[in-house]
């Protein structure tokens, strides 16, 4: 286990480089400069600032002078925000989306998992076709949409809920459920499937013949064995939702770094580019690393050092 | 998926049916309301808490002066901290500057007498932290962004310190400012000061700075409220960055009395929809609006909702360099006639903005005698009727001899630009039979990329003023400036701009001579002005003096007090 889970930290950091070399190669082929007035400055002018940047240097000195201010902890400057340092932006920011991401997840993550179990259980039954039909709407409505109403019914007509900022639990309501009607929706269905084919598995029928009550049947049996695709989909899923809550945060007024990944790209602010890319890929090499994990921990049959 | 999609158009229905239903409700919400504040705003008595509770869409980039290149940033700045001059209402004031200064007979030498004013810490404003702030922002190793300012104003050897090439590139000490004693400041210009002299000075870049904390602070100076200190009416209470940040009355201010509101809580919300339902449940007192929302908010708080000016124009630049077609006279004034500006403004934009023929927006520079720049042609030179469009166009065909012609229209990104990239498209192509238009969008790197090596044919454009001066807007137009990216190059144009350039010793000759140049490139048509941005906004009624002032801070807070509600 300890040997697998070295040779896997090793892939991981190569995966990241390799992300980070491509980003950083791909960024700097983008047209444009980061400075917001360039095309109000002498072309002198705008050549002198580039030269205090680095910005002039061909592309290769560049990266290696990126990864070695990188491997110190220095991320650069944002030039959308006066040279703030990469690093205490994604300080101030990256948790506020975590929080809103995790949240949402696990949430959604238990909410969807017991309806998938009792849609499974009671399949064909008006319980099946109902927990079926909300994770279809689920689905269906995209994340934005739902904000925007439960906004408009709780936030303005019924001024029940707070209708935008971050500042305390009660503000948490709304953006979680928001983004965490789509992970019900989604694991709901795999789980209902999971369910549906366990419970039809041999050894249940053997469980039930020997009189273990069917508590332990459920929980022991069928859903252990029914949690490992819905493991699998959680894990992309996390930092998709983790990082990927732009407009929910948006709609909410939520300080988070969504809006960034979109917005460095835009003003070509290339250490903010790099800052969010890191943060997304770390974030998704390291949950797939934890799914693998949890994968051993759910099914012994997974052997993780398997194959040797 | 056939089952799925069935389900999504059933969850389609339903979404429509409550969307219905919320309709209905809020017209009524919205109504009853209405009366409820009419009440509020009889009442002329000032409330106990002076607070204005503000929504932005703008954060603060960062409020290192040297670094600032946006409006919110230099606005913010005009709040917390003061120059010589102050622009309030339109007007100039003299702001830590003791009344008129005394002036050279060539008018090139200004000294000014300072006020005894404060910094928040207690200490004195003088004349030598002038000296530093100006040279600060000179200095190469500050890599300033906005401080070839100095070289429009002609502070004396300000270009040469900025011109790399220079033999006194960076010799800041050679700039023409000088403190005779702490109290007295005297100001060398290379030429008679211009017009916009005194207005220049109310920017930021040439506010005095106190070296002490510039040091202290470093790379982190004006990145916190903490690293920031104040000498003007407000001070930055509090900044989180992506989140909110607020002023408060400095009472440590020379003319603090004059302040009514004690706190402005500016919170940041990207979308407009939050924001204007933070305004309709009274969380916020004023919010800009666009698009749909004017008509929304104008049948649901009709008296609340307020229109202007801004100093913003529009145009399309004619790209007559690489297109022979468009060198053609007769084409580009086709062009120019086809678009309906009118319902550009009035249907499309509907937020106050005008129809413009012109390149000097109104409103936004006086004579030397108090009259507006656009007194004597308030519309703009005639832009002529489908009609004429087609007559032009006639006869640039048989000019040019060709009955059809492709053109692309480049444009930036965005979804208000989508808009109006296909009003004008459809109106070219529908005004001149032949001319087809392909609009071409592209991120605002790439759009610049392409517009400064001439790959356009048409590109949509618009441009902010400097400074407090026609020039502004018209300079930029000469034969080999960079930003001239049309390749119109008129010799007559360029010696007007020449000849405006070398009397500032005579203002009232200056702008008649810019009046002739505006009419020159007006019979040229090097780029299609197409209309002046407007701004529309809702106040709550208890809200009195906020203004959004076409030059000088974004927002001026200075003149704002709340009534009893």
């Amino acid at each position: 286990m300890a040997r697998y889970i070295a040779k896997r930290i090793v892939y991981m950091i190569i995966t990241f480089l390799v992300v980070i070399t491509f980003t950083f190669l791909t960024m700097k082929l983008m047209p444009g400069t980061p400075f917001k007035n360039q095309n109000r400055i002498s072309p002198e002018q705008l050549a002198q600032l580039k030269h205090y940047y680095g910005l002039d240097q061909p592309v290769p000195i560049q990266y290696l002078h990126y990864i070695g201010n990188a491997l110190h902890g220095d991320l650069g400057g944002s030039f959308q925000f006066g040279m703030r340092p990469v690093t205490t932006i994604l300080a101030e920011k990256a948790p506020v989306s975590f929080d809103l991401g995790f949240e949402a997840v696990i949430i959604g993550a238990i909410f969807g998992i017991l309806l998938g179990v009792i849609a499974g259980l009671r399949r064909g039954t008006i319980l099946d076709y109902g927990t079926m039909f909300i994770s279809v709407l689920g689905i269906s409505i995209p994340s934005f949409v739902l904000a925007v109403f439960m906004q408009y019914f709780f936030g303005v007509k019924w001024q029940l809920l707070p209708l935008a900022y971050w500042k305390g639990p009660e503000y948490h309501i709304m953006p979680v459920i928001a983004l965490a009607v789509g992970v019900v929706a989604n694991v709901a269905r795999f789980m209902r499937t999971e369910m549906v084919e366990v419970v039809n598995q041999d050894y249940i029928t053997t469980a039930r013949a020997k009189g273990i009550s069917s508590f332990n049947v459920i929980f022991k049996h069928s859903v252990r064995n029914a949690l490992i695709p819905v493991i699998t989909i959680l894990g992309p899923l996390t930092a998709a939702i983790v990082t990927g809550s732009l407009v929910i945060e948006n709609i909410f007024a939520i300080p988070g770094i969504g809006s960034q990944f979109v917005d460095s790209i835009v003003t070509n602010d290339y250490p903010m580019i790099m800052g969010t890319t890191e943060l997304y890929s770390a974030l998704l090499i390291i949950m797939i690393f934890i799914v693998d994990i949890l994968y051993g921990v759910i099914d012994p049959r997974i052997r993780l050092a398997g194959g040797e | 998926m056939k089952r799925k999609a069935k389900w999504s158009f059933l969850a389609t229905i339903l979404l429509a049916f409550a969307l219905v239903l919320s309709a209905c409700s809020s017209g009524k919400s919205g109504s009853s309301k209405d009366s409820g504040s009419k009440d509020a705003g009889s009442s002329n008595e000032l409330a106990d808490k002076q607070v204005l509770n503000v929504a932005s869409n703008n954060d603060i980039p960062t409020l290192d002066y040297t670094q600032t290149t946006d409006t919110t940033s230099n606005g913010i700045l005009e709040q917390v901290q003061a120059g010589l001059t102050r622009m309030h209402n339109d007007k100039v004031q003299f702001d830590l500057a003791k009344g008129e200064p005394k002036v050279s007979d060539d008018k090139k030498v200004y000294t000014f007498t300072l006020r005894d004013a404060k910094w928040s810490d207690g200490k004195p404003v003088t004349a030598q932290q002038f000296v530093y702030g100006w040279q600060h922002e000179n200095d190469p190793k500050s890599k300033p962004l906005y401080n070839f300012l100095f070289a429009s104003t002609f502070i004396k050897n300000a270009a040469k310190i900025q011109d790399p090439k220079s033999d006194m590139y960076g010799k800041v000490d050679q700039l023409g400012i000088k403190a005779i004693d702490d109290k007295t400041l005297q100001i060398t210009l290379e030429k008679p000061a211009p017009q916009f002299f005194l207005s220049m000075l109310s920017q930021p870049e040439f506010f005095p700075q106190r070296q002490d904390i510039i040091e202290k602070y470093g790379d982190k100076y004006g990145s916190s409220a903490d690293s920031i200190i104040s000498d003007g009416p407000f001070k930055l209470a509090s900044w989180k960055q992506g989140s909110s940040y607020s002023l408060e009355k400095n009472d440590s201010y020379w003319n603090a009395d004059s302040i009514k509101v004690e706190q402005v809580n500016v919170n940041i919300v990207k979308e407009l929809s939050t924001r204007v339902n933070l305004y309709d449940t009274g969380k916020t007192d004023t919010v800009v609006l666009s698009g749909d929302f004017i008509a929304q908010e104008k049948a649901k708080n009709p008296d609340e909702v307020k229109k202007g000016l801004t100093s913003g124009t529009e145009f399309l630049y004619i790209n007559q360099k690489t297109n022979k077609y468009l060198k053609n006279l007769n084409l580009r004034k086709a062009i120019n006639a086809a678009i309906n500006r009118k319902d550009f403004t009035d249907v499309l934009l509907k937020d106050g903005s005008i129809p413009s023929n012109f390149v000097v927006p109104k409103d936004f520079v006086q004579s030397p005698d108090g009259k507006d720049f656009r007194s004597d042609n308030p519309d703009g030179y005639p832009a002529g009727s489908e009609s004429d469009a087609k007559k032009f166009w006639d006869q640039a065909k048989k000019e040019l001899g060709v009955s059809s012609i492709n053109l692309t229209l480049l444009t930036p990104d965005g979804d208000s630009y989508k808009k109006w990239d296909e009003y004008i498209a459809n109106q070219i192509s529908k005004n001149l039979k032949g001319v087809k238009v392909t609009i071409n969008q592209q991120p605002w790197g790439n759009y610049l990329k392409l517009n400064q090596s001439f790959k356009f044919d048409l590109a949509f454009s618009g441009w902010f003023p400097d400074y407090r001066d026609p020039m502004t807007y018209l300079d930029m137009w000469t034969s080999n400036n960079p930003q001239n990216t049309t390749g119109w190059s008129d010799k007559k144009f360029d010696s007007l701009i020449a000849q405006a350039n070398d009397q500032t010793d005579d203002n009232a000759k200056r702008w008649q001579t810019m009046l002739d140049a505006e009419k020159e490139m007006m019979s040229q048509y090097p780029i299609v002005p197409l209309f002046q941005q407007g701004q529309t906004w809702v106040e709550k009624k208890y809200v009195k003096g906020l203004d959004y002032p076409l030059y000088g801070p974004q927002i001026d807070y200075t003149g704002v007090s709340i009534l009893k509600h």
